[in-house]
């Protein structure tokens, strides 16, 4: 095994937890992230010579420690505090379990703190509680090296600046808090499962490092159920990955998609995990519901039985929780299959009330399709017209386009005749 | 990338393994910690091989074994699954699996990487 790169597989096992403890014994997550970086390069110097020590983790603690000591004892800037950080680094680090699960989970809620917008929160989860070097996440989020460090290095200054203390809020503050920190996690998430840009492994391994942050989150808070929804609702959308693209790249919807080909791990891992939300108790979040979704689609081995009523009541009670015209959108996907395509007409008519709908090019491909399963063709043909002008990618517009012709002939050849299996699908 | 770890004793070895109390709740602890660190996908132990059987093919015919399999080299007694960033990565995690230095048996911790879509660019896609 090459040495560097076994300290880089140890950065990603370790740092999380080390610049968790040393941010709460130094008190500032920037200055614990540098002494644990010069740890590191300790390693990176003395282990390919003296060999990898038994455990690395408590070996890079204990290097931290005496690199954060020193520190202190030459800087003496932080006089008023420097008896007691020194007494917490002369103290012994917690063992595993509750207080370095405080401390991690600390970091957790520091790095996706409401002080930072919502892209430094995701770089800076991904940099410290990921452990991604700064090259991995501006590759992750396609910007360069050097303006992704500097979006990291003013988001922690911009910690410090705002003195945001390094501490798991407290009960009142909580679920506001933790919906953010579940917030961060779903856009890293979407970032690779829905990216239309950057290489398709790239989005791949940004999409597994969310899961991993959100089974993480489900360690340190296991009687959270929208943590564990969350978790379910990334893994059972995750395991379509591979059948969700066809050979050229192009997307295949999921009624088309080769279910064998959907990766059953992931679907056993999320189909656990959903039950764990569900069985933590309270109402149903809306991640848990989104999965609960997902989860009928998991559970179906074809599209044709899939349980469209359960589909439609999680939309319900989806559309009660967190009201949006794209849910309602979907909703009505999911009623054109459980009710037939007059219900589904009239619940589209009323999202398209939605002034916010007005542009959205999914709205109209869904349309199309119902008023031509009505056999409706010639509105179909001009509805799916107008999303392929609303489409925001090539491959998008040409495919809605070709919908649209397909449309026209159809209605010339077949009369009112419904074409089968060219429903759009949203989600 | 997703790996398997499978944890193999050599088949003569197989029935002397009784797993201490204190290894019993090491190895609990090790796996909390592999959930924990969000790597873990799939997991289990699997039982004796006297309790299995082996089907093999062989020149076109097709034979079925009945466990033990004292012959084998190497049996797998369990598995995980893992989801990690680098071969590095599970190697590390395996090297902190706990072991019984006074058990007196060599045991194996074999990492293999799962294949991946890109391992078969020209792969129907349709089953």
């Amino acid at each position: 095994m090459d040495a560097r790169r076994t300290v880089e597989a140890v950065w990603r096992m370790e740092s999380a937890r080390l610049v968790a403890h040393l941010a709460r014994v130094v008190r500032d997550v920037g200055l614990a992230e540098d002494i644990a970086q010069e740890a590191f390069a300790c390693a990176l110097e003395q282990w390919p010579r003296l060999g990898v020590p038994d455990n690395p983790g408590a070996w890079l603690t204990t290097t931290a420690r005496r690199r954060a000591i020193d520190l202190i004892r030459r800087e003496r800037v932080r006089d008023q505090k420097y008896a007691q950080v020194a007494a917490d680094l002369l103290a012994p680090a917690p063992p595993p379990g509750g207080a370095a699960d405080a401390e991690l989970l600390s970091l957790v809620f520091v790095a996706c703190h409401p002080v930072l917008s919502r892209e430094s929160r995701a770089a800076l989860a991904l940099r410290l509680v990921g452990g991604l070097s700064t090259e991995e996440v501006a590759r992750a989020f396609l910007a360069p090296a050097a303006t992704m460090g500097q979006r990291i290095t003013r988001a922690k200054r911009t910690l410090t600046e705002a003195r945001v203390p390094f501490e798991v809020p407290g009960d009142d503050e909580l679920p506001a808090r933790l919906s953010a920190v579940l917030e961060v996690v779903y856009l890293i998430f979407n970032e690779g499962y829905s990216g239309t840009s950057g290489e398709e492994w790239v989005r791949r391994d940004l999409a597994e490092e969310a899961m991993r942050l959100g089974r993480i989150l489900a360690g340190l808070l296991p009687r959270e159920p929208e943590v564990h929804g969350l978790v379910a609702l990334m893994e059972l959308q995750a395991s379509r990955f591979r059948a969700r693209t066809g050979p050229h790249g192009e997307p295949v919807p999921l009624q088309h998609q080769d279910r064998f080909r959907w990766d059953r791990t992931l679907v056993a891992h999320g189909l656990a995990s959903l039950s764990r939300a569900k069985t933590a108790g309270g109402a149903l979040g809306p991640y848990t519901l989104q999965a609960a979704i997902a989860a009928c689609h998991a559970r179906s081995r074809r599209f044709e039985e899939t349980d469209w009523e359960a589909v439609v009541a999680l939309y319900d009670a989806l559309a009660q929780l967190a009201p949006s015209p794209v849910v309602e959108l979907n909703r009505a996907v999911a009623l054109l299959h459980a009710d037939g395509p007059e219900v589904a007409l009239k619940a589209l008519d009323a999202v398209r009330q939605d002034a916010r709908m007005a542009r959205y090019h999914l709205l109209g491909a869904v349309r199309g399709d119902v008023l031509l399963r009505l056999g409706r063709s010639a509105e179909a043909a001009e509805e799916l017209e107008r999303a392929a002008g609303l489409a925001p990618t090539t491959r998008e517009r040409t495919l809605l386009m070709e919908r649209a012709a397909a449309a026209t002939e159809h209605g010339s050849l077949h009369g009112a005749r419904g074409i089968d299996g060219s429903s759009a699908d949203p989600e | 990338m997703r790996v398997m770890v499978m944890i193999k004793v050599s088949g003569a070895d197989e029935s002397a393994i009784v797993p201490t109390p204190e290894m019993m709740a090491e190895m609990g602890a090790y796996n909390e910690k592999l959930v924990k660190a969000g790597i873990m996908l799939d997991g289990g132990g699997l039982r004796p091989s006297s309790d299995g059987a082996q089907v093999v093919f062989e020149g076109g015919t097709t034979s079925v074994v009945d466990g033990p399999f004292t012959e084998s080299k190497e049996i797998i007694v369990g598995y995980w699954v893992w989801q990690v960033s680098s071969l590095e990565e599970a190697v590390e995690w395996a090297r902190q699996c706990p072991s019984d230095p006074g058990s007196g048996r060599r045991e194996v911790l074999e990492v293999r990487p799962y294949y991946d879509e890109e391992d078969f660019p020209a792969a129907e896609t349709r089953g």
